[in-house]
């Protein structure tokens, strides 16, 4: 069964990448049949990567949060399913130009990593990391399409008096900009529940709720920026392009705590790469 | 000068700067920039800043809270909608909406509240902020350090201890096992023990475990790491501790006289070698109770077997029981935050009248917006001529 696992991601990732040029060419060609086939690309994708999860889940006896892989795979699906919610609630599929991209590079990531199946350490069999990373998991489906869609509001914004730009397939101005707030308002709670259930555990496994390591850190950072978002559209009206930047720093931020750390400043998390 | 301490452009600054210190001091770890008092500053302004924001804020927050019917202002853009108090007052309650409503001479005023829960929610985040900052400060005076020693052995506690526990505190090492779970994968390390402080034995066969440290008090042990130790005997020495054992690592020399004495674990099977300055080495494979001559006439090392050897880490917990209740309000406040966000109808009716002047209030435009829609659906706009 461990074998089943790179044919599906490949599956999943043509389906996600699929959807993004039908969406792309539906964009270009202002072709709702067009776009109704991209939908269904995803649905595919989404179905793909369902499948994937459960079937990680089986081979390892649990939710599939343990490792790098792991969690990036429960990433792209979080946003998948973020991203079928707001198209259905808001109908902005012609956002999926700009979430799909988002999806097919993390998917490309997952199919050039190490996916076999290795014993899970001590230190992470604790029910701590059930909650700590399916929060972290929902954070960042969430912050990802509220990114995916700041960008389609930032160049929506910039080509907005072209009364020949194909930006007027894309929601209103309001619309995107409500939708990228309403995750992040979504997202930052469990993204504290992240760092809180993170600082616990970190209590009870390495004897200090707070080390300073540099994954914990940079996820503070993120817990920051998007708290900034917040505090500025709350009390000094931050918005449009404003709120818009400040959604692309917070995920840049989040790519970093994700990516960048793992890679580049190796702590008490490297386990994860 | 207070309206600045607690602004909202200072808090920018600090919580840019917060961050700022904290992507360099990821990047050159070497610099510690969490310990420099720059970045202790900005943290004590920070809780400065949130605290006398947080007070300041209180009083308006309450009053909103405590709002009555009376207090609905009369000055304000109100729309005339076709409907009665009564059904009014059912339709908001079916919403879910606190109504209350007072009688002024010939008006009638209502006031519809829902929300609550998120109205307090970022107060409540800013308390748990503010709640753990001084617990973390708190737990800076927290210490740590840690007990080695072999199964068997009574270890005394860490010197940066001794202070808050007494010099005859020891920790005395009962037990040491791997657990491996079905798949016959490591899924745990526990060590047993009994632990004294000041010569009394306050904790008898108590474990520790990774994830699961021993709590007594305010001090917690944990599992920090293990090892095997080659037990071995010398007798008949002159320089060696009479009747003592050495516990000694895998592949690591123990010098007794002029001899130097190393175990090897190869493929599961114990080398003894013994070598000094003058012959030439010498050694075998061993089983538990074989000895081999040492150069000092009459004297030997008889191995005795392997030995765990655990590394328990001791640390005081004070401030931590603050934090984790900073932690709970943290998660409760997250939670009020998905409960929606606070609005107010603000109704005006006169007695005699079938109709009602309604107000949407709202910080948020969209959720004025998404009010008057939902007012919109329900009852016909007196304005429109319906």
């Amino acid at each position: 069964m461990e074998q089943m696992q790179l044919p599906l991601l490949w599956f999943m990732l043509a389906a996600y990448l699929g959807a993004f040029m039908f969406y792309a060419f539906s964009f270009w060609a202002r072709n709702a049949k067009i776009r109704s086939l991209a939908q269904k690309f995803v649905y595919v994708g989404l179905f793909l990567n369902t499948a994937v999860v459960l079937l990680r889940s089986v081979l390892i006896g649990g939710l599939p949060l343990n490792n790098g892989f792991e969690f990036g795979l429960s990433f792209v699906f979080a946003a998948a399913v973020v991203f079928v919610f707001i198209e259905r609630k808001f109908n902005m599929s012609a956002v999926g130009l700009f979430v799909m991209p988002v999806l097919a590079a993390i998917s490309v990531w997952l199919v050039s990593i190490d996916l076999s199946v290795e014993p899970v350490m001590p230190a992470l069999r604790s029910y701590w990391l059930a909650v700590h990373v399916s929060a972290a998991v929902i954070a960042y489906g969430s912050f990802a399409v509220s990114f995916a869609v700041a960008i389609a509001y930032l160049i929506k914004d910039k080509k907005e008096h072209d009364s020949t730009s194909r930006v007027h397939e894309l929601p209103s101005l309001k619309v995107l900009d409500e939708v990228s707030y309403k995750l992040i308002f979504v997202g930052l709670p469990f993204l504290t529940i992240m760092l809180v259930t993170g600082a616990v555990w970190a209590e009870y496994a390495w004897g200090s709720f707070w080390s300073w390591d540099p994954k914990e850190t940079w996820a503070l950072i993120t817990w920051l920026v998007y708290a900034l978002y917040l505090h500025t559209r709350f009390m000094k009206g931050f918005k449009g392009k404003r709120a818009a930047w400040l959604s692309v720093l917070g995920f840049a931020a989040v790519i970093f705590t994700f990516f960048g750390v793992s890679y580049l400043l190796p702590g008490m998390h490297s386990y994860l790469v | 000068m207070l309206k600045f301490i607690s602004s909202l452009k200072l808090a920018v600054f600090l919580i840019a700067a917060i961050a700022a210190i904290s992507v360099l001091a990821t990047i050159f770890p070497t610099a510690d920039a969490f310990n420099s008092w720059t970045f202790r500053l900005l943290v004590v302004a920070f809780f400065i800043n949130l605290g006398t924001c947080t007070i300041k804020i209180l009083p308006a927050l309450w009053k909103q809270l405590h709002r009555e019917a009376s207090q609905v202002p009369v000055q304000a853009e109100y729309t005339a909608y076709d409907v009665d108090r009564e059904s009014l007052i059912a339709w908001l309650k079916e919403q879910r909406y606190r109504v209350s409503d007072v009688c002024e001479g010939n008006q009638i005023k209502i006031l519809a509240s829902k929300g609550r829960l998120g109205l307090c929610a970022p107060h409540v985040l800013h308390i748990s902020l503010l709640i753990i900052l001084i617990g973390a400060m708190m737990s800076m005076s927290n210490t740590s350090g840690f007990v080695m020693g072999q199964v068997g052995q009574s270890r005394p506690f860490p010197a940066e201890l001794v202070g808050h526990y007494g010099e005859n505190s020891y920790i005395e090492i009962l037990d040491f096992q791997t657990v491996y779970d079905d798949k016959q994968e490591v899924d745990n390390w526990v060590t047993k023990f009994n632990l004294y402080i000041d010569d009394t034995l306050v904790a008898e066969n108590v474990e520790t475990k990774v994830n699961e440290p021993f709590a007594f008090n305010n001090m917690l042990i944990y599992q920090n790491s293990y090892d095997y130790r080659h037990l071995l005997e010398v007798t008949g020495s002159t320089v060696a501790e009479q009747n003592s054992a050495y516990g000694i690592p895998n592949n690591l020399p123990l010098t007794v006289g002029a001899d130097t004495i190393v175990v090897a674990d190869l493929s599961g099977k114990m080398y003894l070698q013994v070598s000094d300055h003058v012959n030439p080495a010498r050694g075998q494979f061993v089983q538990p109770g074989d000895a081999l001559a040492l150069s000092e006439a009459g004297a030997q090392v008889t191995y005795l077997g392997t030995i765990a050897y655990s590394v328990l880490e001791v640390k005081t917990r004070v401030g931590t029981p603050v934090v984790f209740l900073g932690f709970i309000l943290a998660v409760v406040s997250s939670m009020m935050f998905l409960c929606g966000r606070y609005r107010e109808f603000w109704v005006l009716c006169n007695v005699d009248e079938q109709e009602c002047h309604v107000h949407c209030y709202s910080k948020n435009a969209v959720v004025v917006e998404e009010m008057e829609e939902l007012l919109h659906e329900k009852w016909n706009k007196k304005a429109e001529g319906q």
